[in-house]
């Protein structure tokens, strides 16, 4: 389950929900600590103070590991990130929390969240996001050689060809919207729809492709095209999936001087990709090249 | 965010139905193989030669031995790779679905047979009615209303596991909650509510008229 959900994160209905708790909590921290740089928290946990940190347990970004402890991209890019601005690890007190629950728990239940987070601009209203420290792109499985020649979601759908997708993902979304209901096949989970594939049910599976490539590795009756950003059906935009950290809108200091970092770790390419290749991640697919959260939403970003 | 929502009973309703409509149809094609096939074997172990009837015995003993959800895989995928791709997920699931229920149902007839008084049989023989007509006219009238109710409440439990077959990709109802949930991150319990009271709405009737037919059939001497 929680394999599928950070498939499309970028879509948490209810935003505006949560959005709205979010603001109110923020308001009130904002009275709280009365400092409008609001450097509070960095200085507090500079000091040696706790940090809590919110994750919802999804690997490849942030989860529990077989020993207990929390680890993943995300977790290993912004511990990096905290020591250099002289957090401990051992500061940090570990929130297990819904998914739901990230960004409307935020001032209260926790102070910070690691989860790979997507950038929305819904999601900008509400909270202080860092700039990505990965992207997320979507690819194709197809049969080994590509016989069809597929590409994108979008080149596929003027075709006759029929594209297997992850129920309730937003692969599922996008195709529901630009394909004939005929031509999509839906399974409940990757290795079902692998299966369709083989047997020729489906022509190309499309998902994010970090899952793909993994699920490929071992696999050599398969392959997985170049990446490829999905188009919302809607406005025609990319559909740019790319995760951050969170912190609330009043700590906007801390997060500045996270970005810092961030900047001299991405340009460091060699340790960046020390920190993140053994969770899958590349150097040409996932590295944000500059691109920033005020990049993603323009309008929203605080 | 995870309180009960209306707005989201509405948004999703519409996909609950359409899935609701696909376990309707599975029902009715895997129920007509659960019963006829059902029969059929039941009348094949009384009748049919030694070995067909331990042919039958031993495979429906299997069948019902093992689980739904394995034989629903296994034969998806056993005719994909084999037999023909080209067959839908919704036929496929209906059929393993039918004949593992008729392993059930043919029991039921069983019973109906066996509750037959030997008296009969032996009039039959006596009177030396062809196999035809001992079974048209004495065995399976009494049989079919014996084990009626039997029967119905096995189509009942059928029903109740359609959703197994969303492992191969029928989209019935709780893979249309499940749907709604991966793209919106909520309506989880909106969705599965609803699912449970449209269950219920098509259960609960035919169980209620089932269960009327059987104290029916109990108090008419037959």
């Amino acid at each position: 389950m929680s394999n599928r959900m950070h498939l499309n994160r970028r879509h948490l209905l209810g935003g505006a929900t949560a959005g709205a708790a979010a603001f109110a909590l923020a308001a009130c921290s904002r009275t709280d600590q009365g400092d409008g740089s609001g450097n509070g928290l960095l200085e507090q946990a500079q000091d040696g103070g706790k940090l809590r940190i919110a994750y919802a347990n999804e690997a490849p970004y942030a989860y529990t590991a077989d020993d207990e402890s929390v680890t993943g991209q995300s977790v290993a890019v912004q511990l990096y990130l905290l020591d250099k601005l002289g957090i401990k690890a051992d500061q940090i007190e570990w929130k297990l929390t819904e998914w739901e629950s990230l960004i409307s728990g935020l001032g209260t239940n926790h102070d910070m969240v690691i989860a790979g987070m997507y950038v929305t601009s819904e999601r900008c209203d509400a909270v202080a996001f860092a700039n990505p420290d990965y992207i997320m792109p979507d690819a194709l499985m197809v049969q080994a050689g590509n016989p069809g020649g597929w590409t994108t979601l979008n080149a596929m759908a003027e075709t006759d060809g029929v594209i297997g997708v992850m129920n309730g993902t937003s692969e599922q979304e996008v195709a529901d919207a630009i394909f004939d209901a005929e031509r999509i096949n839906v399974q409940a989970d990757l290795s079902g729809l692998i299966l369709e594939l083989k047997s020729g049910r489906c022509d190309a599976i499309g998902l994010t492709s970090a899952n793909l490539r993994l699920a490929a590795e071992a696999d050599p009756e398969v392959e997985v095209t170049e990446g490829f950003w999905l188009v919302d059906p809607e406005s025609g935009e990319d559909m740019i999936g790319a995760g951050a950290a969170v912190f609330q809108p009043a700590d906007t200091g801390f997060r500045d001087a996270v970005n810092e970092e961030l900047e001299k770790l991405l340009a460091d390419t060699p340790t960046w990709e020390g920190l993140v290749s053994e969770y899958g991640f590349t150097v040409e697919e996932n590295h944000p090249e500059g691109l920033t959260a005020e990049d993603l939403c323009p309008d929203t970003y605080q | 965010m995870n309180e009960w929502n209306n707005e989201i009973v509405v948004e999703i309703f519409p996909a609950m139905w359409q899935g609701f409509i696909v376990v309707l149809q599975v029902t009715l094609v895997a129920g007509l193989i659960a019963v006829l096939l059902g029969l059929l074997v039941a009348v094949g172990l009384r009748i049919g030669p030694p070995w067909l009837r331990r042919v039958l015995s031993a495979v429906f003993q299997f069948i019902r031995n093992t689980p739904l959800l394995v034989q629903v895989l296994f034969v998806w995928t056993a005719t994909s790779y084999y037999i023909n791709p080209e067959w839908s997920a919704f036929a496929v699931g209906s059929a393993v679905l039918g004949v593992h229920y008729a392993s059930y149902t043919m029991e039921s007839y069983r019973a109906g047979i066996e509750a037959i008084p030997v008296g009969q049989w032996e009039a039959a023989t006596a009177l030396s009615l062809p196999t035809h007509r001992v079974w048209g006219a004495i065995v399976l009238p009494q049989m079919l209303r014996r084990s009626a109710a039997a029967v119905a409440n096995w189509i009942i439990a059928m029903f109740k596991e359609v959703p197994t077959l969303f492992v191969i990709g029928v989209l019935e109802m709780i893979a249309q909650a499940q749907k709604y949930q991966g793209q919106h991150y909520d309506g989880a319990v909106e969705g599965y509510t609803i699912a449970g009271i449209l269950f219920l709405a098509a259960s609960y009737p035919v169980a209620v008229a089932a269960r009327r037919l059987e104290n029916r059939l109990a108090k008419s001497n037959f």
